[in-house]
């Protein structure tokens, strides 16, 4: 059986993301040839990621904490939205549940009914990393199933240009090659229109028979050659830019999580790690230019500047099909989602494991299955569809009325699957049912509360404990939560302990 | 804050296994309902009524509305740890149908991909061999699945084989004891208010009931749902049998095992019960009369009629179709009250206020129907052409059309072993690779991730595999004596 020649078209976080799971995962069934060019440079501002991370770092076999210190990577319990739904308004979206069932009914219908008498602290008052978070405390999850100490999951803050390095040393390690070079032209097959090959600025031709697209927004292979069409979601995501600017990370605790704060004319991060600050600025460009956005972020960091404000620009929505003929798109080559839930990352390494699952192995014998094609085309766009809605969800659940961006999202119409959504939450606190995919029930309580979408009513069967009992039995889970927060170790001293462990 | 007013009324219409568990089910769930329960003359079409089959989900609902297992078994209920399917691959070697994991992580990859490559490379045993409960029910033995992960006798599940009237009986009991008493009564018609709503049920004697909420029991027929509108999507192209022969034979001994035989007309089944053994046929009526039936099934006593399909929107204002009066299926899963008690679930869990919003009814409506979808898919799969072609009705399907989601999924399959995703499937995985490779249908591709790991090395496992399986059942008493020991036990 004959290896398939996967050629991968650029090195950034997508591109060695692929390589590395690749020759990781499958190094019997393929060869891996990475293609990058120095000059190009990398997007790299991807630097919080979701816990689904995780099971990629285990599936390659890293070491965590090596990981951890490389990339100067900390824990991320959840994000910190301040005043999206209204100026003065927070809620921190955690990686974990809010309290636990009972008698088959969500918490958060209980916490409804105290909260209509009166009787309930803020819903995060219930959430183990929510409770961790502020006291910048972190623990590995940990306990049976359903202990309030393993009841919340976590991920990473990183420096995302360190993560490609590491990726890449890993890959390389394992088998992958690397070429530095421009793409200068494409061969096409004549005949069916798929890439037989490209050339190279150094004269160079590359053959292959898969060819991975992580050329990030210039889409080389499937927007350029393949031309497949682009569906435009900036009715419903307006921000097309960012200005980005590290800064030295203040005295202090570091926090275990990432800070969204609406601004103007969109919002902007603040992600600590361990060597410093990562800022930036996500705005819409037809509503403030560059250089007053780039102004406002360097008015507004903390710490010093350890570089000058960096622009990137970008459009929310994605391309029609992510797998065409023999070229697939990773990460931002097949579509792009704003980084207010740091989805980035996450959308390549599902496309990725996708990939892997659907791997055509012995393609010059076999060729690509339509079938595998079909099938990794419906999985992408069941995720970008879903996140689509949700990240919609924190503009246009506002009732933020101070400038033009506001306005705009908070009037405008959403999609219909997304205006049912809301609506289910808003009549009785149900959440529509995912089995799989990304945002679950917990990620959309806190936004559908955080942002001010109150339901008129709770499930019924949440009426039925009497109000004194249920009173003290959330007091009880609220201490329970807090000493369970607080019984964990200092966040930065758990990163510096861990670090020790290395060196040593 | 409860702006909106809830529901306190429910009216149930039909007293049948399925009318019964809704009543319980919401009244459980919601003490302070007013619920009353029509009890209409019984419809012999109404399959979900009628059937013994279920599947391991039973315990959940029981476990909900506070029946337990002991009380089942003195209602006559016996366990089915799996389903025999003969005749059925087109070599006729029979296999069993269970529920659980087979073989566990014994290297990289998922073990069927594992369980191809050897077959590819050479002997190996048959599938459900690695399968515990296949191999115990093959063996007619059953024990319960032990909770400790590490007991081979363990991540499995098992159904309940009922016997639908004496379960009618115990659920009545425990109707009757929350406070639940059906009346007898006719439906005659409803008066609808300007909302759409209906307001008033009306019956023969000239009754006239009033609820929030309405759930009609009563079978296929369903008219008090269909007062509102008819909408129904016909499944009949995919599931091509519309005729069951039931009826029943002496008792044999008691087993966890089912038996499903495929015939020249279709297909027959077996299920002993404690007092007589339960059978059927399940045919098409264009190739097979009745009386031809009767010839194949002597002890055929009853004929139903059916057409597969589901209600276009079983919840419409005010009116919910559950049962037979919602979806319509033959039993060759048995999936029929698993169906419908899920819908029960399902709507308790979106209850809507007495306005009964539509947001609430299209979230319901939607996931019931890629529920049903899915069962649908899950059915037709049984009569793939890698399977039996003997016999005019195993030539017909094997020309028969299939839904896009089967289509795909089979597409995927037959291809690299794999099954996409689908929201809210009732069969999981293993089901499916049980009956995929049961019927004999093996991927084109090996899986590159099983096929890293050394064939030697994998093939003396899964020998082990084998052997330790084959060898649970003779250290376990045959059926009836473990059903005896647990009767002694209460």
């Amino acid at each position: 059986m004959g290896k398939t020649r996967v050629v991968v078209v650029g090195g950034g976080t997508a591109g060695w993301m692929t390589a590395a799971a690749l020759v990781r995962v499958l190094p019997a069934a393929c060869s891996v040839h990475l293609v990058e060019s120095a000059e190009i440079g990398i997007v790299g501002v991807g630097e919080a990621t979701l816990p689904h991370i995780r099971a990629f770092v285990e599936r390659l076999g890293l070491d965590e904490a090596d990981f951890m210190r490389a990339t100067h990577a900390t824990f991320k319990l959840g994000i910190d939205f301040r005043d999206f739904g209204a100026i003065g308004d927070s809620y921190i979206h955690p990686f974990g549940s809010f309290g636990r069932p009972l008698d088959d009914v969500g918490f958060h219908h209980y916490w409804l009914r105290l909260a209509a008498a009166g009787r309930a602290e803020p819903i995060s008052e219930y959430s183990v990393a929510v409770a961790a978070a502020k006291r910048h405390r972190f623990a590995i999850p940990d306990g049976a199933p359903d202990d309030l100490a393993a009841s919340f999951g976590y991920a990473y803050q990183f420096d995302a240009t360190l993560f490609g390095p590491y990726l890449r040393r890993f890959a390389e390690a394992h088998g992958a090659r690397r070429t530095e070079a421009r793409i200068v032209s494409v061969d096409r097959d004549p005949l069916n229109g798929d890439v037989r090959g490209l050339r190279l600025d150094s004269g160079e031709a590359i053959e292959g028979d898969l060819f991975v697209d992580c050329s990030g927004f210039r889409s080389l292979l499937l927007g350029d050659a393949m031309a497949e069409p682009w569906e435009d979601w900036s009715r419903w995501l307006p921000c097309d830019r960012a200005v980005a600017m590290p800064c030295t990370s203040p005295d202090g605790p570091i926090e275990p999580y990432t800070r969204a704060t609406a601004k103007p004319a969109g919002w902007q991060w603040r992600i600590p790690l361990q060597h410093r600050v990562g800022n930036g600025y996500v705005y819409s460009s037809a509503h403030i230019v560059d250089q007053a956005a780039a102004d406002a972020l360097v008015a507004s960091v903390e710490g010093t500047p350890l570089a000058d404000p960096r622009v990137l620009k970008f459009r929310a929505g994605r391309r029609r099909n992510s797998w065409v003929g023999n070229v697939v798109a990773i990460g931002l080559a097949s579509g792009f989602l704003e980084p207010l839930e740091s989805t980035s990352i996450y959308l390549a390494q599902m496309a990725v494991t996708q990939l892997i699952e659907l791997f055509p192995q012995n393609m010059r014998a076999d060729g690509i299955a339509t079938a595998d094609r079909t099938e990794f085309n419906r999985m992408v766009d069941m995720e970008y569809d879903r996140i689509r809605d949700f990240l919609i969800l924190h503009y246009h659940a506002t009732i933020r009325d101070d400038s033009d961006f506001w306005n705009h999202v908070r009037t405008m119409e959403v999609p219909a699957t997304l205006a049912d959504k809301i609506d289910l939450f808003r009549r009785a606190g149900r959440v529509t049912q995912y089995s799989e995919g990304l945002f679950l029930e917990p990620s959309w309580i806190a936004v559908y509360l955080g942002q001010g979408i109150v339901p008129q009513a709770w499930d019924q069967r949440a009426d039925r404990p009497g109000l004194d009992g249920l009173d003290r039995a959330i007091a009880s889970l609220r201490d329970h939560v807090a000493a369970t927060a607080t019984a964990m170790p200092d966040h930065g001293t758990f990163i510096a302990r861990r670090n020790a462990t290395i060196a040593a | 804050m409860t702006a909106r007013p809830p529901i306190r009324s429910i009216t149930v219409l039909g007293a049948g296994i399925v009318g019964l568990s809704a009543a319980i089910a919401f009244a459980r769930a919601l003490p302070g309902l007013a619920m009353t329960v029509i009890e209409t003359p019984d419809d012999p079409a109404a399959l979900t009524d009628r059937l013994a089959g279920t599947l391991p989900s039973i315990a959940d609902f029981h476990h909900r509305i506070g029946l337990r297992e002991r009380d089942l078994l003195a209602a006559g209920a016996t366990h089915r740890l799996g389903t025999r399917l003969s005749d059925w691959r087109a070599d006729g070697v029979p296999f069993v149908l269970a529920h659980g994991e087979r073989g566990g992580a014994i290297a990289p990859g998922t073990f069927h991909q594992h369980w191809l490559n050897a077959r590819r490379a050479g002997k190996t045993a048959a599938f459900d061999a690695f399968s515990v409960p296949a191999t115990l029910a093959a063996a007619d033995r059953f024990v319960h699945p032990s909770d400790d992960p590490r007991s081979p006798i363990s991540g499995f599940g098992y159904a309940l084989r009922l016997d639908p009237p004496r379960y009618r009986d115990l659920l009545r009991a425990l109707a009757r004891h929350i406070g639940i008493i059906p009346v007898p009564g006719v439906y005659a018609g409803v008066e609808r208010g300007s909302d759409g709503h209906v307001a008033t049920l009306l019956l023969a004697d000239g009754r006239r009931v009033a609820a929030d909420l309405y759930l009609d029991c009563s079978g296929p027929a369903a008219p008090l749902r269909s007062a509102l509108d008819t909408q129904w999507d016909d499944w009949r192209r995919w599931l091509p049998v519309d005729r069951l022969l039931l009826g029943a034979v002496p008792v044999q001994a008691a087993t966890p095992t089912d038996d499903r035989m495929a015939v020249p007309a279709g297909w027959r089944f077996v299920q002993p019960l404690r007092d007589r053994t339960l059978v059927g046929l399940g045919y098409a009526a264009d190739q097979t009369s009745d009386s031809s039936a009767h010839r194949i099934l002597p002890a055929g006593d009853t004929v139903a009629p059916l057409a597969p399909g589901v209600r276009a929107e079983p919840w419409r204002h005010n009116v919910l179709a559950l049962g037979d009066a919602a979806i319509v299926l033959d039993p060759l899963a048995d999936a029929n009250l698993h169906l419908a008690q899920s819908a029960i679930l399902r709507a308790i869990d979106l209850l809507p206020g007495r306005d009964c919003s539509p947001t609430e009814l299209a979230e319901y409506n939607q996931r019931s129907h890629r529920q049903a979808a899915r069962v649908r898919d899950f059915q037709a799969a049984h009569y793939l052409p890698t399977g039996r072609t003997r016999g005019p009705f195993w030539k017909s399907v094997a020309r028969l059309p299939r839904p896009d989601s089967l289509a795909h999924t089979l597409e995927q399959f037959a291809h690299r072993g794999r099954l996409p995703f689908y929201e809210d499937e009732s069969f999981d995985k293993d089901d499916w690779h049980g009956l995929l490779l049961g019927l004999g249908m093996i991927p084109r591709i090996a899986d590159p991730i099983a096929s890293a790991s050394p064939s030697e090395a994998i093939a003396a496992t899964l020998k082990q595999l084998a052997d330790a399986t084959a060898a649970l059942p003779a250290r376990l008493p045959p059926y009836p004596a473990y059903l005896a020991q647990l009767e002694r036990g209460r």
